[in-house]
């Protein structure tokens, strides 16, 4: 099987309140991975995107940017995974890449969530839960995931102030990003006394709302050296699903989906666990950080603030997690952050992260949530020497 | 023995699984599944307060959402119309009404201690 590998990158930073279009954000991070390629012409561009229909009522989102970058007459497709639409994204590219017909593809994700009322992008994110049987009970996603993290302290006696260390850690992580959306230290003090959004989860639990595009250049990895010295080999891509619904599941403090993903993506990238250098995790939600080290093999159930507690999570620990601030402090433009994920996996592996560089990193996972689990991509990155 | 709402769902035929909700098929085995009736009593899993609501539920913050297993029955999602002091996990609750397509709870009633020999 053909192998594809990231041969440039390109990322927006992450604001809230600009006026910038999708258009010109996804143009941005596209032209700087393009340009990072040196490519001008690519065979097929792919769009990772949630709610562009819903809140700028504009979708075809495929055709649109392949006109704003001058790539008329490619094959285009818009990829929606809810959240985890920049992973997807980049999965159906890597497959594109595998099937031979095309060459070297564009993926990118771009989402606008700014300048709408709350309501109105709350109502948005509950798209990815199940808009017949769920979205009639008032629940939001914060909702959702506050009843995971109430569960999860429930049944492993965590206190919600051992969970507050992943926004602790992303919110320091993020200080050296340039490109992160709250480049602002906080403390355990300042999670666990900001205002409660959906009890228990408080405001410095959740990720904010941003606008922001990331994109990256693929090829086959046997050419890839022809564009660039330092190419990153996608090591393995997966995808796995779960129901639709949170209430559908016996055991809601796991995610199955992720499990299984990373269980095959280690699998076909031959590594394990603890092999992985550099992790970037979804951590929409503080509670879902610390899920995703246990879902993902770092630890057991139940145990995934002990490796916050002894500092491996931290850039010079033994598993550097969210280094340029995750989702919850380098932002999340809900469908764009998978693709922030693998762009900035690609930045370190190449030794390009600059002051949020893991040194020697070789390896990274970046797992992305679709919904309330309910879609999970994940890519293994290996760096080429 | 007071008056209780039944609350009707669908049951797998091949593997047992049941919903609140109308499925096509289900989800873990994609069998046939069979419209039934459940009793309208349960037990909250884990619950949540929704202060910051969607389009549509403004007035109605701050409201109480929980997770259900049903006795004998499929786990659902639902509101509690208590208020959030009295919510607890493992709390007892009654199936009030089954209004706009969202079941509503309450806390089920203690025995007055009262009128208890």
């Amino acid at each position: 099987m053909r192998e594809a590998a990231v041969i440039g990158v390109g990322m927006t930073s992450i604001t809230a309140g600009s006026r910038r279009s999708l258009t010109d954000l996804f143009v941005e991070a596209a032209k700087q991975a393009l340009d990072d390629a040196g490519v001008h012409r690519v065979d097929s561009v792919y769009v990772g995107n949630m709610m562009s229909g819903f809140l700028q009522n504009q979708e075809h989102l495929g055709a649109l940017m392949a006109t704003a970058l001058g790539q008329e007459g490619v094959p285009t497709y818009k990829v929606e995974g809810a959240c985890a639409s920049g992973g997807v994204a980049v999965n159906a590219a890597v497959k594109a890449l595998f099937s031979g017909l095309e060459e070297i593809v564009l993926v990118g994700a771009v989402e606008k969530m700014s300048g709408y009322a709350t309501p109105e992008v709350t109502t948005g994110l509950m798209m990815a839960e199940d808009r017949l049987n769920v979205a009639p009970t008032g629940v939001t996603f914060v909702g959702l995931n506050a009843m995971i993290a109430r569960e999860y302290m429930h049944r492993y006696r965590v206190t919600h102030e051992s969970i507050a260390q992943f926004p602790v850690l992303c919110h320091r992580n993020a200080l050296d990003n340039p490109k992160a959306q709250f480049r602002k230290k906080i403390d355990l003090q300042d999670v666990l006394q900001s205002p409660l959004v959906a009890d228990p989860l408080r405001l410095l639990d959740c990720s904010g709302i941003g606008d922001g595009a990331a994109a990256v250049v693929l090829a086959p990895k046997n050419i890839a050296k022809k564009f660039t010295d330092c190419p990153v080999e996608v090591a393995a891509s997966t995808i796995a699903s779960d129901t639709i619904s949170l209430y559908q599941r016996p055991n809601i403090t796991t995610f199955e989906a992720s499990k299984q993903a990373a269980g095959r993506a280690y699998k076909i990238a031959g590594v394990k666990p603890k092999d992985i250098d550099v992790l970037e995790v979804h951590d929409a939600f503080s509670i879902l950080g610390v899920m995703a080290l246990e879902d993902l093999g770092f630890a057991e159930k139940g145990s995934g603030t002990q490796l916050l507690d002894e500092g491996e999570c931290n850039r010079d620990g033994r598993l550097p997690t969210n280094t340029f601030g995750g989702l919850k402090a380098r932002g999340h433009p809900v469908g764009a952050s998978g693709l922030y994920q693998i762009a900035e996996l690609a930045m370190q592996l190449k030794n390009e992260a600059d002051k949020c560089q893991v040194p020697g990193a070789e390896v990274g996972l970046a797992q992305s949530v679709g919904g309330i689990g309910s879609t999970v991509a994940i890519h293994i990155l290996r760096g080429i020497n | 023995m007071p008056f209780s709402l039944q609350l009707t769902g669908y049951v797998c035929r091949k593997c047992g699984w049941a919903d609140f909700h109308p499925v096509n098929l289900c989800p873990r085995c994609s069998g046939e599944v069979k419209q039934s009736t459940f009793a309208g009593e349960g037990k909250i899993v884990t619950y949540t307060v929704i202060r910051y609501p969607p389009k549509g539920f403004e007035n109605q913050a701050p409201y109480v959402v929980a997770i259900i297993d049903i006795e004998n029955g499929p786990r659902v999602i639902g509101r509690v119309s208590n208020s959030v002091d009295e919510v607890k996990i493992g709390s007892s609750v009654t199936l009030l009404s089954t209004r706009e397509d969202a079941l509503e709870f309450r806390l089920s009633a203690l025995p007055n201690p009262d009128t208890v020999p």
